[in-house]
């Protein structure tokens, strides 16, 4: 994995202004609904934060992803250490994991709709499905992983069970973890939007799929980039941010 | 009463349909106090044993007592083992302190006595001032400091130690055998330790064991009856590492070719 934290700055500066460069050379030989100059998407976004509209859709949005993801983390972490903790574990749940794994994201969304119907349950149903089998499968990973040596200084030392799960095993698989956030958080943000489009009618997935009703170009922008810089700062803010604390051992 | 005692304990593993002997009717007694080292080539049943001892594996055949109690795998509040390993085997993300309260976990030892045997252990073993260091901040010497400690702070009825500090450069290693010897002087407990090293087993211990290769029992018995502290060096020392030696070498010549 990349250690972008490490790039000097000025590169990660740089290559946004790239990025914004080239936009806006594109801007300037197509029309605006079909690629509008970005300060008029940063004004539109600026504009639907003055009204409300921004905390009204990302509020949902956010509480959906993270119920959704914390349930498949739970239960993923729970599922994993059963697999690789239990003598039949991992052969028994082998294959429906990787048959849930296997779903696509458009299917879980319209099982959970069908499902539950047009509610909050739907999409926080929707969001766990798909993060759960990525959660279980890097815990599983995780486990296996395991230094033995160290489970054997546990068992010479009578450590209790619950003791070697909390002391010993969950701090292993921290790291496996955290990887499993980072990709399955990627995923409920991705997975969120496509059930909101289907079938919520709040969330950044229905403001998108709404100005997309409406051709509004610098709608559609703002919200796709209001959403990514919410996935990029919780990426590089609070998963950064939690690993540093967690894994403060390491840097010592 | 002893504080180690085997009495014809044997254990086979079972590999597939093939049966591996790796100890075959072993007996002997440790006396409370006593320091003792086991020595046999690489693959005896040297560290078969101490898994037997310790209850992390169950006899085929035989029974271990320690202390007068019945050695049974799984068992909760059975003989507290001390253990060193050949690498400290701290964990990473535990400070020096949570290393050896994570040995106190599993014992009996009631939770407002932590404290006080933390401060005295830490103290005796060297590592006063480093209680909230982790291990990656520790030297290689310091982290087998932290291993013995974790071996020591719940006072154990045997310290068992399997080829300890084999991982740690020649002075270093030096150094941590004296302290094991100056620990044992002052706390008196039982050891019993295991290695290929003939000078290692003659320089610590009281009495040394020679094994057979596997399955491994007790070949021949040598004491070494020089005071302590014992120098490195020791002309003294050269014909009781020579008899042992040859016990060694007598062991391999008369391994028994039961393999079925």
């Amino acid at each position: 994995m990349p250690r972008w934290d490490r790039v000097p700055t000025l590169e990660k500066v740089l290559s946004v202004v790239i990025i914004v460069a080239i936009w806006q050379v594109l801007a300037q030989f197509f029309p605006p609904r079909l690629i509008p100059p970005v300060e008029r998407i940063v004004l539109t976004l600026y504009a639907n934060a003055q009204s409300g509209d921004v905390l009204h859709h990302l509020g949902p949005t956010v509480a959906r992803v993270y119920i959704g993801f914390a349930i498949a983390l739970l239960l993923g972490t729970l599922t994993g250490l059963v697999m690789g903790l239990t003598p039949h574990g991992a052969r028994l749940l082998e294959y429906p994991i990787l048959f849930v794994l296997g779903i696509p994201s458009l299917c879980w969304s319209i099982l959970g709709l069908l499902w539950f119907g047009l509610t909050e349950a739907a999409a926080v149903f929707v969001i766990a499905a798909i993060a759960f089998p990525v959660v279980v499968i890097n815990v599983h990973e995780g486990v296996k992983n395991v230094d033995p040596a160290l489970t054997k200084m546990a068992a010479v030392y009578r450590v209790p069970g619950r003791r070697v799960v909390s002391g010993l095993y969950l701090p292993s698989i921290f790291p496996y973890i955290l990887s499993a956030s980072r990709y399955g958080l990627g995923l409920s943000w991705k997975i969120a939007i496509i059930a909101e489009m289907l079938g919520m009618s709040s969330g950044v997935g229905f403001a998108i799929h709404y100005y997309y009703n409406l051709l509004n170009m610098e709608q559609v922008l703002a919200w796709t980039l209001l959403f990514t810089g919410v996935i990029v700062f919780v990426d590089q803010v609070v998963l950064k941010g939690i690993e540093g604390v967690v894994m403060r051992w390491r840097e010592a | 009463m002893a504080a180690i005692e085997m009495r014809g304990v044997t254990k086979v593993y079972a590999l597939g349909d093939r049966r591996l002997g790796a100890v075959q009717d072993m007996t002997f007694r440790i006396g409370s106090g006593e320091f003792v080292a086991l020595v046999g080539q690489s693959g005896c049943g040297k560290s078969t044993t101490l898994d037997l001892i310790s209850g992390l594996e169950a006899c085929t055949a035989g029974a271990i007592e320690v202390e007068g109690r019945r050695v049974v795998p799984g068992e909760r509040g059975g003989p507290r083992i001390g253990f060193v390993f050949q690498q400290p085997r701290l964990l990473p993300w535990k400070t020096v302190s949570g290393n050896a309260e994570y040995a106190l976990a599993g014992t009996d030892i009631p939770r407002p006595r932590w404290r006080e045997l933390l401060a005295q252990y830490t103290d005796l073993v060297g590592l006063t001032g480093f209680e909230q260091a982790y291990p990656r901040q520790l030297s290689g010497g310091m982290q087998a400091r932290a291993a013995l400690l974790r071996a020591y702070v719940i006072e154990p009825d045997v310290l068992l130690m399997d080829e300890p500090f084999s991982g740690l450069d020649e002075i270093t290693a030096r150094r941590m055998r004296d302290e094991v010897v100056r620990l044992w002087q002052k706390t008196q407990r039982t050891t019993l330790l295991v290695t290929h090293s003939i000078s290692e087993a003659a320089t610590l211990a009281q009495r040394v064991l020679v094994l057979t290769a596997r399955p491994g029992r007790v070949f021949a018995e040598h004491a070494v009856l020089l005071p302590y502290p014992r120098p490195i060096f020791d002309a003294a020392r050269l014909p009781i590492e020579q008899a042992i030696l040859a016990s060694l070498e007598s062991a391999l010549a008369s391994t028994p070719s039961e393999r079925s």
